[in-house]
């Protein structure tokens, strides 16, 4: 067995702490930051960032691509530009479905969310493949802010199920057209055999 | 003198309306040469109204050339050129914009070489989710001297000079009797009677179809980068206008939704059809009607105005697709061109605004029809197909049923099927058959070219926004109720001022609906014109955007004729589209005067067609007016984005 000097240990230690710094700047002022990138092999998060007022918003979603039936966590981080402190105030958040004809349905809310850990989190469902607008509203001294932010459930943009649809529609309403056409035939021809045989009859 | 104001005159009103144009374009640019010839070619944009510009007028701040749509523009930026040249969110115009300049982050992103600053991220992402959606420009309204100027024209021409000049000059309604017929021309005649003919027209836009499916289902959702809509909104559907004014039904001769439903049903490409795959039902009598046109017209507007499918490439495709649907399954279930007859909106628009056109089919002698045993433009032949509208030729006597296909032209065995050109308005000063039906499409269609118009200035967005607020209704609520109730404001106005005229003429044996119906029809060459003045807009101002976008079609990064990303400058100045937009106007409004007083000459006669008249000629001026006022409102037109 190999003896270790007391240099070793300590390279070997230091080695180890040095390697989990990466760990900790994964959060910064609490705000997460994981990305769509390879070296990161988590589920991707979904992160927005806006300015409003004299507030830094950030919103994280996850998972950052829900899948229609999700439960996702939406979490909203809102910091002070100058002092950093959180906003404390309730906010509110609504979801809304984005429809292509009339009026974007509320999916979800409006709930009050409250500060817990620096943060506000909410857990809204996305039950169908649509996009969907995610609404934050707070009060700032007396002036109400309204943050609308994007959200995609599935993949909503491929017009390859509705092609399918249709076509499968069309294909069903042709045979239907056929059929009918096939059963007309044998109508006429038995109605023609009929008025032969009771000509020769008579 | 007479046929001066017959067949040509829609050619010598095309020569003078081009005259016109060269005449203004040259003298705006007239002023710029020594200035800056560089802007004959630029595209700028004008720092008031955000219009793309061209061959327009320019002014130097601080070493600096600003250019301008008009002095409207100009005269605004002079007065205070910093308003306009502020750094502004273009997402909400908030001034509030960071840049690293003022080190309050950096919203900013560039698009076409150009840089634009947010006042937050949400509202970057919504500027790259449709970058063109966002370049709102206003274009302003014709000047009041135009606007007054052209009221006192309408009102001397209404109550003073057509009343002397009807009176005196009989002869206007001479129109009725001049025709050439065209297929006395041997190479028009064997080119009309060619199966191939039809069949390579059609080939033509089924392609241009297939493009606006195909890109609007997998391009570029950003419209402003995909060509679906603006081939489809602005191009076909303004284009389409035109062509009815100088080529009748001609659309419906190389229809997409047609060609492409017929092919399959007949299972055949060109020729007659023998025996088609369909079921050849007969229509149920209740359904020979156009209401189910109608009201798929109003539905259409109400998806084009409401929720902008105009500007949203796949709701464009879909639309398409759901027409090619409907086209598909009337023909494999009814005879003939159900679809075509009783419920294409686009195919009624035009069946009625046709009434007015130049051109027509009809039996080029009667008698022969009368010997004809075989009737082979209704029944069809080996050569030319049965009349998919159901007409019998020597029994058409206006152009609202016929889709110009020309069949009847292939299956007449006399070669009795006359093309004839006409002078414009020829049907409506004739005794022609009406419908209630038609009749109400007639006022949708003046209610609803002028509620289009309307829509599109701020007045209307301001209103619809108070209207909102009060009723306490989400969007969709309060434009549906808002577009519904402005629907029948006019409707309720005509039959009110009808009622008067029915009071009026109360000796003849005439009943109310009669009224109703055959004056409506003299109403049609002011939504006609009307709608030519709105469509010019779209078309001299945002058509020549199809040079950049047929190098990219589907917004996939192309540059398949090197014009991708390069912007156009509108094809007129502001100002030439002013004198466009109102000579058409009085155009509109001086035939339906004729129209008019043709209905009530055929009703009447006498001094009781003169006082019966009156109303109609209240309504007629006020629509008149209505549709100069919606000229002179300022527009607000995203028209970047088509």
């Amino acid at each position: 067995m190999q003896n270790y000097s007391l240099k070793q240990f300590i390279s070997v230690i230091a080695l180890c702490i040095g390697i989990s710094m990466p760990v900790w700047s994964h959060h910064i002022l609490g705000t997460p930051h994981y990305a769509y990138d390879e070296e990161y092999p988590q589920t991707p998060i979904l992160t927005y960032s806006a300015e409003q007022g004299s507030y830094d918003v950030n919103m994280t979603c996850f998972p950052g691509k829900p899948q229609p039936g999700d439960t996702t966590s939406l979490h909203f981080y809102i910091k002070h530009h100058e002092t950093g402190g959180a906003f404390s105030d309730p906010v509110t958040l609504t979801v809304f479905r984005d429809e292509l004809v009339g009026d974007d349905p509320v999916v979800y809310g409006p709930i009050e969310g409250h500060l817990e850990e620096a943060m506000f989190k909410f857990f809204p469902q996305f039950i169908e493949e649509a996009n969907y607008t995610v609404r934050l509203e707070y009060v700032v001294d007396g002036v109400p802010w309204i943050l609308d932010l994007p959200m995609v459930a599935g993949e909503p943009g491929s017009p390859w199920t509705v092609i399918g649809i249709s076509g499968g529609g069309l294909a069903v309403f042709l045979i239907v057209i056929r059929a009918i056409r096939i059963k007309r035939n044998r109508r006429a021809l038995r109605d023609q055999r009929a008025a032969r045989n009771a000509e020769a009859a008579a | 003198m007479r046929n001066l104001f017959g067949i040509p005159f829609p050619l010598i009103f095309f020569g003078v309306l081009t005259l016109i144009v060269i005449w203004s374009e040259s003298s705006e640019r007239r002023g710029l040469e020594t200035h800056s010839p560089d802007v004959a070619r630029g595209n700028y944009v004008d720092p008031v109204c955000h219009m793309e510009i061209g061959r327009v007028r320019s002014h130097d701040i601080n070493g600096t050339e600003y250019y301008f749509c008009t002095e409207i523009c100009e005269d605004l930026f002079i007065e205070d050129p910093d308003r306009y040249l502020e750094n502004i969110c273009i997402v909400c115009e908030s001034e509030d914009v960071f840049t690293p300049l003022t080190g309050n982050g950096n919203f900013s992103t560039t698009w076409q070489d150009k840089r634009y600053d947010f006042c937050s991220e949400s509202h970057r992402t919504a500027f790259l989710n449709d970058p063109g959606g966002h370049f709102l420009h206003t274009m302003w309204g014709i000047p009041n001297w135009l606007y007054y100027s052209s009221i006192g024209f309408i009102l001397l021409i209404s109550f003073g000079l057509f009343e002397w000049i009807s009176e005196n000059r009989p002869a206007l309604k001479g129109a009725n009797s001049q025709r050439i017929n065209l297929m006395n021309v041997p190479k028009i005649r064997s080119l009309v009677r060619n199966p191939l003919t039809r069949f390579v027209a059609r080939l033509f836009f089924v392609f241009f179809f297939v493009v606006v499916i195909f890109a609007g289902l997998f391009g570029s959702q950003i419209s402003s980068n995909n060509i679906a809509p603006l081939l489809t909104w602005t191009l076909w559907w303004g284009g389409l206008i035109v062509v009815i004014l100088y080529a009748g039904s001609l659309w419906c001769y190389v229809c997409p939704w047609d060609a492409i439903s017929d092919w399959v049903e007949g299972f055949r490409f060109w020729g007659a059809k023998k025996k088609g795959l369909g079921l050849g039902l007969r229509v149920p009598k209740a359904f020979r009607t156009i209401w189910i046109a109608i009201t798929l017209f109003v539905i259409l507007t109400w998806l084009e105005l409401g929720f902008g499918i105009t500007m949203n490439p796949r709701a464009t495709a879909w639309l398409a697709l759901a027409i090619l649907g409907a086209a598909f399954v009337s023909v494999f279930i009814f005879e003939r061109k159900a679809f075509c007859r009783y419920a294409c909106p686009v195919g009624r628009i035009i069946g009625i605004y046709s009434l007015f056109s130049p051109i027509e089919v009809r039996a080029q002698d009667p008698e022969v029809c009368r010997r004809c045993r075989t009737q082979s433009c209704y029944k069809g032949n080996a050569k030319g197909e049965a009349c998919p509208t159901s007409l019998y030729i020597p029994a058409i006597k206006e152009n609202t049923n016929c889709i110009n296909c020309m069949e009847c032209a292939k299956s007449c065995e006399s070669d009795n099927v006359a093309l004839n050109i006409r002078p414009w308005g020829t049907d409506h000063i004739m005794n022609h058959r009406v419908r209630v039906d038609e009749a109400f499409l007639a006022l949708v269609l003046l209610v609803l070219a002028a509620f289009h118009g309307l829509t599109m200035t701020g007045l209307w967005r301001e209103g619809l926004e108070k209207f909102q607020t009060n009723i306490g209704l989400g969007h969709t609520a309060a434009f549906s109720i808002a577009m519904f109730s402005l629907m029948f404001v006019p409707v309720v106005i005509y039959a009110l001022l009808i009622g008067i005229s029915y009071r009026l003429g109360v000796t003849t044996n005439h009943s109310y609906g009669q009224y109703f119906t055959r004056y409506a029809y003299a109403l049609l060459p002011i939504a006609l014109f009307y709608h030519l003045a709105h469509n010019s807009e779209h078309l001299l101002v945002e058509g020549q955007r199809v040079l950049a976008l047929i190098s990219d079609p589907f917004g996939w990064g192309w540059n398949l004729f090197g014009t991708a990303g390069q912007s156009f400058a509108p094809l007129v100045t502001l100002k030439t589209l002013w004198l466009i937009q109102v000579i058409l106007v009085l155009v509109g409004h001086i035939y339906s005067l004729w129209a008019a007083k043709s209905v009530a000459h055929g009703m009447f006669g006498g001094s009781n067609a003169t006082k019966s008249q009156l109303p109609i000629l209240a309504a007629i001026v006020l629509f008149s007016f209505v549709s100069l006022w919606l000229l002179k409102q300022p527009m607000e037109m995203r028209s970047s984005s088509m």
